[in-house]
């Protein structure tokens, strides 16, 4: 656009007015407002449409805008609300709390796991279910079993360390390969250290390390019909153990429940 | 900001936001009202307004609260009362009494562009933050409302 086109000069004029332009651009259009009348006359006349200042409009409630000043400066308050931590803050405890009681649990059973696996000798180890994952599908008919963690249904007896140990697996913690058998170990009796082996529950008959056995599950089944004979998974424990030792003992048994429900009972063998 | 600080933009201020709010909607209680506002505004904020910003923060409220003023129903005829009292070309000499009254020709936002230049003296840029409009655009808004207040006077001029 040429220096010459009334409108640019105009536009000129107006920012000289506003005081938009640099000194270069100040003075160019100066230049050409003093060649001009016209342009002098224009620029006049803008800059007297300029409004001034009206000093005597004055605010006359300055007082009521005031704030006082000895009150001490305190932060607006911040948008972001800080309740997640005091809600972390909270649970950080029950958390820990939480941690130490599961992982004393987790511990517990651990034992008693190991304490199962260690009472039984080391030609019965390989054929016995792993502790941790006791449960199988026995009644699958291709013996192909998905082990199932049957947590309330382990039973672990742990009384008279040693001699007259006696550990008692249910049936359904039994692995394929001992199919419907009930594991019992004892050495209480003299010189018998393994009670169960492979396909069915054994009582030993003889006195020393003998392999006459007697199919324990013909003679639960005589016991269970006398109306006086304890009923239940207590009951199939304390006749199991009668069946063993074959007389009746006074014998202290622990029972734990579940891997997370550690609750121990004293039952006596009658 | 502080509580002193705030006070010094109370007394710095105070005067022209005044002026710009009672020029720009040309009623005393409700120029009142727009400044009462922004200053509460800025004591709220004020701890994210640094001192040498006071004075843009005030008038970007100010011009704000202004807008919402127009945008409010109001009584045309208590709106015309106002005008009429507000302007009164005895009190000034007689070109500033048209030039005030030729300042009633325009729209909203072409008023509060020459206001903000000629009573603040704000920059393009300056007057862009303020009324979130583009630096281009404050330019051509501006020249046009200078060029319709010289038309209007000149006419003003031929027919006295």
């Amino acid at each position: 656009m040429k220096h010459t086109d009334n409108q640019y000069i105009e536009e000129q004029i107006l920012l000289l007015v506003d005081g938009e332009l640099d000194p270069a651009q100040e003075q160019s259009i100066r230049n050409i407002i003093a060649g001009s009348p016209e342009y002098q006359e224009l620029y006049d006349t803008y800059l007297s449409l300029k409004m001034e200042d009206e000093q005597d409009i004055v605010c006359t409630f300055k007082d009521e805008l005031k704030k006082p000043e000895t009150i001490a400066f305190v932060p607006a308050p911040k948008r972001s609300s800080r309740w997640p931590y005091y809600a972390a803050a909270a649970l950080a405890p029950i958390a820990i709390v939480s941690a130490l009681w599961f992982g004393a649990q987790k511990e517990q059973l651990y034992k008693d796991n190991s304490l199962v696996k260690s009472q039984l000798p080391q030609n019965l180890n390989t054929a016995l279910p792993p502790a941790q994952e006791p449960a199988g599908n026995n009644k699958s008919k291709n013996n192909t079993h998905t082990p199932v963690k049957r947590k309330t249904e382990k039973i672990v007896r742990k009384a008279n360390p040693d001699p007259g140990t006696l550990a008692l697996i249910r049936p359904e913690e039994t692995t394929p390969e001992v199919q419907r058998t009930v594991h019992l170990l004892a050495n209480q009796t003299a010189g018998i250290s393994v009670a169960a082996v492979r396909t069915s529950p054994i009582r030993p008959i003889a006195e020393n390390n003998t392999t006459a056995t007697e199919d324990m599950a013909l003679a639960l089944a005589k016991i269970a019909k006398d109306d006086h004979a304890p009923k239940g998974l207590l009951g199939d424990v304390i006749n199991a153990g009668n069946w063993l030792l074959n007389e009746e003992k006074s014998t202290t048994v622990e029972i734990s429940l579940g891997n997370f429900i550690h609750k121990s009972y004293t039952i006596t063998l009658k | 900001m502080t509580a002193q600080e705030y006070n010094i933009a109370v007394e710095e201020w105070a005067d022209r936001l005044y002026r710009f709010a009672l020029k720009t909607v040309q009623e005393p209680e409700e120029a009142k009202d727009i400044v009462q506002q922004s200053y509460e505004t800025l004591w709220i904020n004020r701890e994210d307004v640094s001192p040498e910003k006071v004075k843009s923060y005030l008038f970007t409220i100010a011009h704000r609260r202004c807008m919402d003023h127009f945008r409010k129903p109001r009584n045309s005829e208590l709106h015309q009362e106002q005008i009429t009292a507000t302007v009164n070309p005895n009190q000034h000499s007689e070109w500033k009494g048209y030039l005030q009254e030729a300042l009633k020709i325009l729209d909203k936002q072409s008023k509060t562009l020459i206001l903000l230049k000629d009573y603040e003296g704000y920059s393009y840029e300056e007057i862009g933050r303020i009324t979130e409009l583009s630096h281009a655009q404050v330019k051509v808004y501006l020249h046009r409302a200078r060029k319709t207040l010289k038309e209007y006077l000149i006419s003003k001029k031929q027919i006295l």
